[in-house]
């Protein structure tokens, strides 16, 4: 770059601009840029864009991304032993939940009707075995209980149970998680 | 009192003393910065949150390995870009060319623009959305070498050990992307000013 007609070029600019010209260079840019208003004006362009540039919005990780990172750095073996609890309890949760839905749409659907389910008979009890007794005693206990507060028929009782069983895990899943996962993490 | 923040440095030696918890601070500060680093590289937000969940595991894999002599930044950025880059040729069977076909428009005289008035252009949120759109437009290259010294802040050197490429290339690369968004600015706003 040369003082008169000769103007500087846009790397020359941009160089000066990110601190980048050797000394000597600078000053005859520097120089330059004081008599010639279109470099001038060329300057302030790149100082604009870089401006811009800067301003431009980060994309926001949230504190989700920490967690998985956090627990797949973290063994097994450095997570406290309510997080083990807890972590293995979601899965047991989730297998209740499933059962849960399988045997209301069975009562629901007629394929189990409620004097079986008081019983303790029928197809969940044959296949699903002693897992399954468990949920139908626990299904018609939730029934008898619900039915001194909620005259009704058996079968809709049970629907209602059933609901208020899969709701409720799933709260306590979310609050234990929410207790212990998180902060463990 | 404010605590003064710990810097990587130390809390990568508090790692490796055993603190594991401590990387979750490494990871919070650097995790904004690097989602949008391979955001713009491969697009996809759920990819690129795989990406950066990746490069952090894999940086704590070999911290072991990182000798201090870098910034941890620069080492990061260099897993986390190579782990997009990888993505992106899976992505594409041939490699993506530059596209520039007016590079005489790049090295124009500095004055060739006067009548575009775009020394306001950024004061509108609109403009500011669109150069962010153009950015992500660019080719991998340039939108690496603008991201990684206006996103990451890193210097010609640290841009060169990331992309692995020599010194020239990235300035070359830096340069020739900021020069294509400067005229596709311009090009939008010479277009506002004939619709007025």
């Amino acid at each position: 770059m040369t003082e008169g007609p000769v103007h500087c070029t846009n790397e020359q600019l941009q160089t000066l601009l990110d601190g980048r010209l050797a000394a000597g260079e600078k000053e005859r840019v520097q120089s330059h840029l004081r008599q010639c208003a279109p470099c001038a004006a060329g300057y302030t362009r790149l100082e604009r864009l870089d401006a811009g540039l800067r301003r431009l919005p980060l994309a926001e990780a949230g504190a989700e991304l920490t967690g998985r990172v956090m627990q797949g750095v973290m063994p097994p073996g450095h997570l406290s032993l309510a997080f083990r609890i807890v972590e293995n309890l979601a899965y047991l949760f989730a297998a209740l939940i499933v059962t849960g839905i399988m045997a209301v749409v069975f009562v629901v659907t007629g394929v189990i009707d409620s004097g079986q389910v008081t019983e303790g008979q029928g197809l969940v009890s044959t296949y699903a075995g002693a897992v399954s007794d468990w949920l139908v005693q626990a299904m018609h206990g939730g029934t008898v209980w619900l039915e001194r507060y909620l005259p009704s028929t058996a079968g809709k009782n049970t629907l209602v149970f059933g609901i208020a069983v899969l709701v409720g895990l799933g709260l306590l899943d979310r609050l234990l998680h929410r207790r212990f996962v998180h902060r463990a993490r | 009192m404010n605590a003064v923040p710990k810097t990587d440095a130390e809390i990568i030696d508090e790692v490796r003393a055993g603190n594991t918890r401590s990387y979750a601070h490494l990871v919070d500060r650097h995790k904004d910065r690097a989602l949008t680093l391979a955001l713009r590289l491969v697009g996809a937000r759920q990819e690129a949150e795989e990406l950066v969940q990746d490069a952090f595991l894999k940086a704590f894999r070999n911290l072991g390995r990182f000798r201090g002599e870098a910034r941890f930044g620069t080492w990061f950025y260099r897993i986390l870009y190579n782990l997009c880059m990888t993505r992106l040729r899976r992505r594409t069977t041939a490699p993506q060319m530059l596209e520039i076909s007016d590079e005489t428009l790049l090295d124009g005289l500095p004055g060739e623009d006067d009548s575009i008035p775009i020394e306001e252009a950024f004061e509108r949120s609109d403009l500011l959305g669109f150069l962010s759109v153009e950015m992500n437009s660019l080719p991998p290259q340039y939108k690496s070498a603008v991201t990684l010294y206006y996103v990451q802040e890193l210097s010609y050197e640290e841009m060169a050990e990331v992309m692995d490429v020599p010194l020239g290339t990235v300035k070359t690369s830096l340069f020739r992307g900021r020069m294509l968004l400067r005229k596709r600015i311009s090009t939008r706003l010479k277009k506002e000013v004939k619709v007025a």
